[in-house]
């Protein structure tokens, strides 16, 4: 019999990866619930009940085209959700309202009972911090470079100075624009001398470079591992994609499990790693973990079926653990 | 006399390194709406001629695009994660 349990898909309109997830979902004949948090009051809505029968929480959601019952959405894809802003509203205003937005249509998004996210939105916060991504690396055996994450000069300056070769990256990656064009930071070389008293204010992150002969983006979904070898001449590749060449690779079993178990520890179905490949004696080294990476362009240059393991995660729900 | 936030000497030093996006081609669609049906959206240019977006290079203008869907150059902008308060 055919399971009618929806999968809900969270995200903006303007989503590419997500089509291609709902299109592979369609061909299976999965139903899907599409639905952004800025559709509240056009057409979004939801009613949650708590404390009225044996269910932890039951009631539905409804969109334009869809109703679902919370306690029957059997996975959540959270991808890229944007939230009403209220800038018609005065600032305190609209950053109170706002809250009970994030506290109440995504309160109610994160309890959802026997649902599997991919991933949960909570768990991608966590697992966003820099500082907790090195400890567990560490704890897990990846090796990982140097690191300083400080707000004292003398320690950056002191830093800087015995590893010679460092690397300054943002501790969090946030929207921001100047003049109307948009603004990010890339890892890039720094120097001892670079630093200043102005560090003070605001704690930065530097690391000990990596002489690496390649990159390595590691996409987990669920239990499926997907290995991307990056060539370039480039210290951040993200910087221009145009000159990276893709190669599949597969990684040793215990690096595998290593990914894996990393995901398991921050309650993650699916990450997208960041490794590079140590040029002395070839070691994979950790960079850094994107909890709710980018995966459709890999896709587009690889042919490796990540929209298929996608919809495989999302349509077995957590049917499998329950069983 | 009224307490007020310290100030800082100095533009605190991480604002130093952030660097514009290159360049992104202009948008390929001039509109974007749900198809009730599919729920996948449906692109239309600026005639409403639907536009093929997405896989096997369609959409690479799109690619580097600083917000777009489909590389990792802004990792994820999950905004609920960007302005919490508590």
């Amino acid at each position: 019999m055919a399971d009618e349990r929806p999968v809900a898909v969270v995200t903006a309109l303007d989503d590419i990866t997500a089509d291609m997830v709902i299109a592979e979902l369609n061909q299976r004949g999965v139903p899907v619930i599409r639905f952004n948090p800025t559709d509240l009051g056009t057409g979004l809505s939801m009613s949650a009940r708590f404390g009225t029968d044996a269910l932890p929480l039951e009631g539905s959601l409804r969109t334009p085209s869809r109703r679902a019952e919370l306690d029957a959405i059997r996975s959540v894809y959270w991808r890229r959700a944007t939230w009403p802003d209220f800038a018609d509203l005065d600032p305190g205003d609209a950053r109170w309202v706002a809250a009970q937005v994030r506290h109440g249509l995504g309160g109610v998004l994160y309890a959802l009972p026997g649902c599997l996210y991919a991933n949960h939105p909570l768990a991608n916060q966590r697992a966003d911090v820099k500082p907790l991504q090195l400890a567990a690396a560490q704890r897990l055996g990846f090796l990982v470079p140097p690191t300083l994450v400080s707000n004292r000069l003398e320690d950056i300056k002191d830093f800087a100075g015995t590893h010679g070769d460092v690397v300054y990256k943002a501790l969090r990656w946030t929207a921001h624009s100047r003049g109307g064009v948009g603004h990010t930071t890339w890892t890039e070389p720094v120097e001892a001398a670079d630093f200043d008293a102005s560090v003070e204010a605001a704690p930065v992150l530097v690391q000990a470079r990596v002489d690496k002969v390649a990159d390595l983006r590691v996409t987990v979904v669920g239990e499926q591992v997907f290995a991307v070898r990056i060539d370039s001449d480039l210290l951040d590749w993200r910087t221009d994609y145009d000159a990276l060449s893709y190669t599949v690779v597969n990684l040793p079993e215990d690096l595998e499990h290593a990914l894996v178990g990393f995901l398991a520890h921050f309650g993650l179905a699916f990450g997208c790693f960041d490794l590079c490949v140590r040029r002395t004696d070839e070691s994979p080294v950790w960079l850094e973990l994107n909890p709710n990476g980018q995966w459709g362009w890999l896709e587009d240059e690889t042919g490796l079926p990540l929209t298929a393991a996608f919809a495989d995660l999302l349509q077995e729900g957590t049917r499998h653990a329950s069983e | 006399m009224a307490i007020s936030a310290a100030t800082h000497a100095s533009r605190p030093w991480g604002l130093s390194r952030l660097r514009p996006y290159p360049p992104a081609p202009p948008e390929p669609f001039a509109t974007v709406e749900l198809d009730l049906d599919t729920q996948l959206a449906v692109y239309r240019d600026e005639h409403g001629g639907v536009l093929e977006m997405g896989k096997h290079g369609t959409s690479r203008g799109t690619e580097t695009r600083p917000q777009s869907t489909n590389v990792d150059s802004s990792n994820d902008p999950d905004p609920d994660q960007d302005n919490e308060s508590d």
